[in-house]
């Protein structure tokens, strides 16, 4: 027996599929199928009932909302939905030959002439599963919207509406289409998966003078090689080697392209372009004040409108420039790391210090003698935190720790904290609950408040209290006791011994922790939701 | 609290927040408000391991520097709780 399986509240298995009953509770609805699926029946609230022997027979009403037969499944199917809207649908079909839905008022009568099976919505032919994929279907003249659709899946199909004209022939290789709204219109073809070719025109309202202009764009592409597209408002993209056979891809062309492309061209519309070539190796770019164009290594040349330019060669070690006023040196720029190097003076270990092999470790530290707000001292403890991180999930795929300190672990860092856990819990779910529930009864709406008292509890609450406490009460000693231990150097004592302190003291802590965590934020989440009902 | 002082009734207080529980399922045998929170806490207590061990580890200076490296410790992994909270309910829930 299982309760709460998928969208039931008790199913019984006998010997499945000898014997199967499920039970939901909303309305006591109870279902049960013999030989499952050949044989089923179920009843409900004098409403709901349904019983089958499939494939041969089959029905199911529930008054006010549907009612559905079958025979010799799929071949015929009737179907009367939505009764409780405003426009109820019913439906029947007799597979392969004819099918018919009418929806309501607002739907469209729908004739098919020829078609092998008629679908409607995605829900009908994923999920139900009451019907195969209707290969061929025809649809016309709807009484609301005009619009016809003709479809003989996989050769053909045809889509006639207001706003779209599509045609679709081996799909999905050719289609051909044309969309036209009020101020915008394109025509698209495409050839999949190698040639797209497309016209965009839109409507622009120049607004000092109030007249409407039409501004053409377009976009073509011939896959692997060229990509061109150009909008309406004037920015243009040229790529050769386009490596996806679809011209549209949000944000490969500005992070993956640069690695494919031969030559690039882009225009903003504004006056502004920029050429590039073998990996970005060659550049070319203007704007309104300046353009230049640079080769690796060699160098560049900058012009800028007044009429000067800057000529740049080697690296920056030749830079002159020359405009009317003539023609001057520049100083070298020299690019690197900055300049000059930072050499700092090696540490020198004083030879009187007998503990100069043992003290190893701070004698590598260069965060000495700084203040502790140093910014360096920050960045250094997160890249120590990032470090023990990753080496502890080196660690992880072979590790076999032994059970004794996860436990001892365990038991220091979760049992002892399961008092306070379930108290901070249990208030922090009170407290929800009054105030949600008093906001709430403003509203008259007070019967939400288990929903909402649960979701909270359980999404952010109790994970949350929980990392507070444990970080507060057992990460706060897990930093004193190892600090301890580096502190009387029994860190390093285990070093000098080739003990691996990550696998021996880390590796433990960090299993506890994950294992020991969510368990007390199921406490808590447990405590908050049944201590917000209860007490007062 | 929701009986006493709301006047909700106590059936329907467990009723509907065990519906909200059993809502949303993607795997299927835990609902998604329960698995989230149970794999927050996951990642906040690795986090609080991971630091608390890292600052210890990296403790100098006697018995002051390992206060500091205790309030150190404290700190960021709340700090680092609050946020990564964030983050993961940002991916989670879109």
């Amino acid at each position: 027996m299982l309760r709460d399986f998928l969208t039931y509240d008790e199913i019984w298995f006998v010997l499945f599929p000898l014997y199967v009953q499920s039970t939901k509770n909303p309305g006591n609805h109870v279902s049960r199928s013999i030989l499952f699926p050949i044989f089923g029946w179920g009843t409900g609230d004098d409403q709901w009932s349904w019983w089958r022997v499939w494939p041969i027979y089959g029905t199911a009403t529930y008054v006010g909302f549907y009612d559905r037969k079958f025979a010799l499944w799929p071949i015929w199917n009737s179907e009367a939905n939505y009764l409780d809207t405003a426009s109820p649908s019913s439906e029947w079909s007799i597979w392969p030959i004819y099918g018919q839905i009418e929806q309501g008022c607002t739907a469209q009568p729908l004739d098919s002439l020829a078609s092998l099976c008629l679908g409607m919505e995605r829900r009908d032919l994923l999920l139900d599963g009451r019907r195969p994929w209707p290969l061929v279907r025809i649809q016309r003249n709807g009484s609301g919207r005009p619009y016809n659709y003709t479809r003989f899946i996989p050769l053909y199909s045809h889509y006639d509406g207001e706003e779209i004209d599509s045609q679709v022939f081996l799909w999905p290789i050719f289609w051909n289409r044309s969309e036209a709204v009020p101020d915008f219109e394109r025509d698209s073809f495409f050839f999949a998966p190698f040639y797209y070719h497309s016209r965009t025109r839109r409507l622009v309202d120049s607004k000092p003078a109030r007249e409407q202009e039409w501004k053409l764009g377009g976009t073509s592409m011939l896959w692997p090689l060229v990509r061109d597209r150009e909008e309406t408002d004037g920015r243009r993209e040229l790529d050769t080697l386009w490596p996806i056979p679809w011209p549209f891809v949000e944000g490969f062309r500005e992070n993956w392209l640069p690695i494919f492309s031969i030559f690039t061209h882009e225009a903003d519309g504004r006056g502004a372009h920029s050429n590039r070539a073998f990996l970005d190796l060659f550049r070319n770019e203007a704007n309104e004040t300046e353009s230049r164009w640079s080769l690796p290594i060699l160098g560049g040349h900058r012009s800028l409108a007044d009429g000067r330019g800057e000529w740049s060669l080697l690296l920056g070690l030749l830079r002159w420039s020359s405009g009317p006023d003539g023609s001057k040196l520049l100083m070298p720029a020299i690019p690197g790391p900055g300049f000059p190097l930072s050499n700092p003076t090696p540490r020198i270990p004083d030879p009187n210090d007998i503990g100069v092999h043992a003290r190893r470790r701070s004698h590598d530290r260069p965060d000495e003698g700084r203040h502790p707000r140093d910014p360096r001292n920050v960045t250094q403890s997160a890249g120590a935190s990032v470090h023990l991180l990753f080496e502890t999930a080196r660690r992880l795929p072979r590790a076999r720790p032994r059970l004794t300190p996860v436990i001892d672990q365990m038991y220091a860092g979760g049992v002892l904290s399961i008092p306070i856990v379930v108290l901070v819990g249990l208030f922090t779910g009170m407290v929800l609950c009054l105030q949600t529930g008093l906001e709430l009864q403003k509203l008259g709406q007070q019967d939400l408040v288990g929903r909402i008292v649960a979701a909270a509890m359980c999404r952010e609450m109790g994970p949350f209290v929980t990392g507070i406490i444990l970080s507060a009460a057992v990460g706060s000693a897990m930093a004193a006791e190892m600090g301890t231990m580096a502190v009387s150097e029994e860190l390093t004592a285990l070093d000098v011994m080739t003990v691996d302190t990550t696998r021996f003291l880390v590796l433990p802590r960090v299993i506890a922790l994950a294992l020991v965590a969510p368990i007390l934020t199921l406490f808590a989440d447990l405590v908050g939701i049944v201590g917000a009902a209860s007490w007062r | 609290m929701a009986v006493s002082r709301l006047g909700v009734g106590r059936e329907l207080y467990v009723t509907t927040s065990m519906l909200q529980i059993q809502e949303s399922t993607i795997f299927v045998f835990l609902p998604k408000d329960l698995y989230v929170g149970l794999l927050k806490s996951l990642v906040f207590g690795i986090t609080i391991a991971i630091i608390g061990c890292a600052t210890g580890m990296r403790a100098t200076n006697g018995a002051r520097g390992v206060g500091e490296a205790t309030r150190t410790a404290v700190r960021t992994s709340i700090t680092m709780i609050v946020v990564l909270n964030y983050v993961l309910t940002g991916i989670l829930f879109q």
